[in-house]
């Protein structure tokens, strides 16, 4: 199964969509029941009081009666009640029939004009004539009825009325309707007092509050289930991603991720793990250690699990497995999971195969241990070589020159002593021997200075060019007075380097400038900086940088031979022109490189040269 | 007073004779022992070996030191006159081929009196050969004696 369509369905887990109805629907009713026995109570409350209202109503009436009909009997009879008698009751007024008849008649035609009160009250007064009975309403309209005194015929609120009974009751009247009815019995006159409403007009605002709870609360729960249903399905999206983002990183991650409970059984674990340990994914849940690895790795893996739920902490360490018959290095890490309350509730483990990273780093370190093996025996021959370059130089030095100066010395004492018996090609050659003699000190102190160049260390310093070309113009003027050059040197012409090699360089390049204008008319040499541009190599157009310069007025040269300028041995000029040995540029351009420097050089024959340097990137 | 000797520490021949000529033609009356390796200079300051009938106390008025000899080199031969109390006040001048730096540090270090280039050319070597002489026969004033 694809991991991420598992991933997706995880989250109804957490929620029962039924369990949710159920609850909102008690919570309903709840809500319902409430409402419902407010307005009841209400209700009952509202229709003692309206029952109490319509009694005394009814009674107000038959006080009236009684009034009127003591009136009329002490007007009629013109004798006054017995004395210390109730003034309530009529018993102590005996009425003939049609005394009573015509009281009640009067009375009726009152009730009749009373008219009716709220939509449906209605007053009734009911009273029987012989075998009629008569009923008076006050609802416009309606006429006097006579009825037959068949009781079954009459609504029961009249009829339990004239049965003598009294009070509030609700009973069905003469229309059919139920109605809330006051009965005030006259039994001394035959009649009884109705008064009566209908139950409808008197429930209609409870019914119409229940309705309206009815419907409001329906709005609400439907209001408030839409909210729920919303963010509960944003809820779920969020988990859904949650758990998404959760599963690709767990199945992604090149480790084995591993949760347990907190008894050491495998919860669920990442693919890299499945993989490696060949476990189903079905079957991890309430697996242990012993199920997975040999006894002895399982049994510290649960020691090491309950350090970590006991005491909290994070464990991290290498562990050696066998797999597949082979040892491999195992990088762990456990740390606690944690519930809500910060108490370690499970685990979280990681293994980490470091095999590769092992072997790859003892593999380098053997490495750098035979490379710095191979630095130091190549070092090693390199100071010998080094050392025998320098014993050569200076066997150079020392045993080349002594032959030289027994060769000058004794030609110089023949001369000397046996000169007045030399002929003229005796004193010439002897001549020559003297001046080969001279040419090849010389060379030998250039090819010493040439080795020099390239050998010993670098002691760099900072260097005052102005002066140190100063002194070498003022050695080369003591060295051959009869010349006299006019020499101009730019001040502050600062750099950095070795100091002996340095000024190796500039007795070179202004000793060259020295010799070549020697046959000038007017010899001029310069020694300053300038910003220039060096030759472009391959055809590279180079920048324009600041470069020192040694400049004469001089033989010059010409620029085809400017490649063989700074070989050693190569000569531009004849040795009968200018002396030489060839190997003086040779030398300045092996330390300006040894500077990361450039040398080069413009001229043209005839009109002097200038050669340029640089010093400025030291290594 | 009998003038004094120098002592002349030079391997080769030619050198030797070129050096006693330029002495001699400069009028340098001094007498000139000649020894050809750096242990025969020792024994001869120290009276030793085939030196052993010589006064040791008898001291070279100066000495010039060539730098490369066989068995015991210049430098080495300096060491030694520079340790020993007899000799440390003597003076030495190092009359050599060289011009390595490395020869100038050490032979100062080692607390040469002077340090002086055989030139190549003659003219130049006796002129040389004759101010060493001037200077250090006639102009310089030599250690009081020890003993």
């Amino acid at each position: 199964m694809p991991w991420s369509q598992q991933a997706k369905s995880y989250p109804g887990r957490y929620i029962d969509s039924n369990r949710l109805l159920l609850v909102i629907a008690i919570m309903a009713l709840m809500a319902y029941g409430i409402a419902g026995l407010a307005i009841w109570i209400i209700y009952q409350a509202r229709l003692e009081q309206y029952s109490q209202n319509l009694l005394g109503a009814a009674q107000n009436k038959v006080a009236l009666l009684e009034y009127v009909t003591r009136q009329h009997y002490e007007k009629e009879h013109d004798q006054p009640p017995a004395p210390g008698n109730d003034t309530s009751g009529l018993a102590d007024y005996p009425l003939s029939e049609p005394e009573r008849v015509e009281i009640l008649e009067h009375f009726a035609q009152a009730v009749g004009g009373s008219g009716s009160f709220r939509l449906t009250g209605e007053n009734l007064l009911v009273y029987t004539v012989g075998n009629k009975l008569t009923i008076t309403s006050s609802r416009e309209g309606d006429e006097v009825n006579d009825y037959g005194l068949s009781s079954t015929e009459m609504d029961e609120p009249l009829r339990r009325a004239l049965a003598g009974e009294s009070g509030t009751i609700i009973a069905r009247d003469y229309r059919g309707k139920r109605v809330i009815a006051a009965l005030v019995p006259l039994p001394q006159l035959g009649a009884a007092m109705v008064v009566k409403m209908d139950m409808t007009e008197f429930s209609a605002p409870y019914r119409r509050a229940a309705i309206i709870t009815l419907l409001v609360g329906t709005l609400l729960i439907i209001g408030s289930g839409v909210f729920c249903w919303r963010e509960g399905h944003r809820i779920i999206g969020k988990l859904a991603a949650s758990e998404s983002r959760y599963r690709t990183l767990m199945d992604n991650v090149p480790l084995c991720v591993f949760l347990k409970d907190g008894n050491g059984h495998y919860l669920t674990a990442n693919r890299y793990f499945y993989l490696r340990y060949g476990v189903d994914k079905k079957s991890i849940p309430e697996m242990s250690d012993h199920a997975i690895f040999p006894p002895e790795v399982a049994r510290k893996h649960i020691n090491d699990d309950q350090r970590v739920l006991e005491e909290g902490i994070t464990l991290t360490g290498y562990e050696t497995q066998m797999l597949n018959g082979e040892e491999r290095i195992i990088r762990y890490l456990k740390c606690p999971l944690k519930n809500d309350e910060g108490e370690p509730k499970g685990i979280v483990g990681i293994h980490q195969d470091v095999t590769q990273d092992r072997r790859n780093s003892e593999a380098l370190k053997q490495l750098n241990a035979e490379l710095e093996s191979q630095v130091r025996k190549r070092t090693a021959q390199l100071e010998l070589a080094n050392r025998e370059l320098e014993s050569f130089a200076y066997s150079v030095s020392h045993d080349l020159r002594a032959p030289l100066r027994a060769m000058a010395g004794f030609s110089e004492a023949l001369k000397e002593e046996y000169e007045n018996s030399f002929d003229a090609t005796a004193a010439d050659y002897i001549k020559r021997i003297h001046r080969a003699t001279g040419n090849m000190a010389e060379l030998i102190d250039s090819l010493l200075s040439l080795s020099r160049s390239t050998t010993g260390e670098l002691k760099v310093v900072p260097l005052d060019l102005s002066r140190m070309a100063a002194d070498v113009v003022d050695d080369l003027r003591s060295a051959s007075p009869d010349h006299r050059p006019q020499v101009q040197i730019a001040p502050n012409l600062n750099a950095e380097g070795d100091s002996r090699l340095i000024r190796n360089v500039l007795e070179n390049l202004i000793g060259n400038a020295w010799k070549y204008t020697r046959l000038s008319a007017d010899p001029q040499i310069e020694i300053g900086s300038a910003m220039t541009r060096p030759p472009d190599e391959g055809g590279e157009e180079t920048a324009e940088i600041e470069a020192f310069f040694v400049r004469d007025n001089g033989a010059g040269f010409d620029m085809t031979y400017a490649n063989k300028l700074f070989r050693p041995f190569q000569r531009l000029h004849t040795e009968k022109e200018f002396q030489g040995s060839g190997i003086g540029l040779a030398t300045v351009e092996r330390i300006i490189h040894r500077h990361n420097g450039q040398i080069w050089a413009h001229s043209e024959p005839g009109r002097g040269a200038t050669f340029y340097f640089t010093l400025d990137q030291l290594a | 007073m009998k003038a004094k000797k120098i002592l002349l520490v030079e391997d080769n021949p030619d050198d030797e004779a070129l050096t006693l000529r330029a002495l001699s033609k400069c009028g340098v009356v001094n007498e000139v022992d000649v020894v050809r390796n750096g242990q025969d200079a020792v024994d001869y300051l120290f009276a030793r070996e085939k030196f052993q009938d010589r006064d040791a106390k008898d001291l070279p008025q100066l000495v010039l030191l060539d730098l490369k000899l066989p068995m015991l080199d210049g430098l080495e031969v300096l060491e030694i006159i520079r340790r020993e109390e007899l000799t440390c006040t003597l003076p030495v001048v190092i009359f050599t081929s060289s011009k390595e730096q490395s020869d100038l540090t050490k032979g100062y270090r080692l607390g040469v009196n002077s340090f002086v280039c055989k030139p190549i050319n003659f003219a130049e070597f006796s002129e040389s050969i004759r101010q060493l002489g001037l200077y250090w026969l006639l102009i310089n004033e030599p250690p009081p004696k020890t003993y």
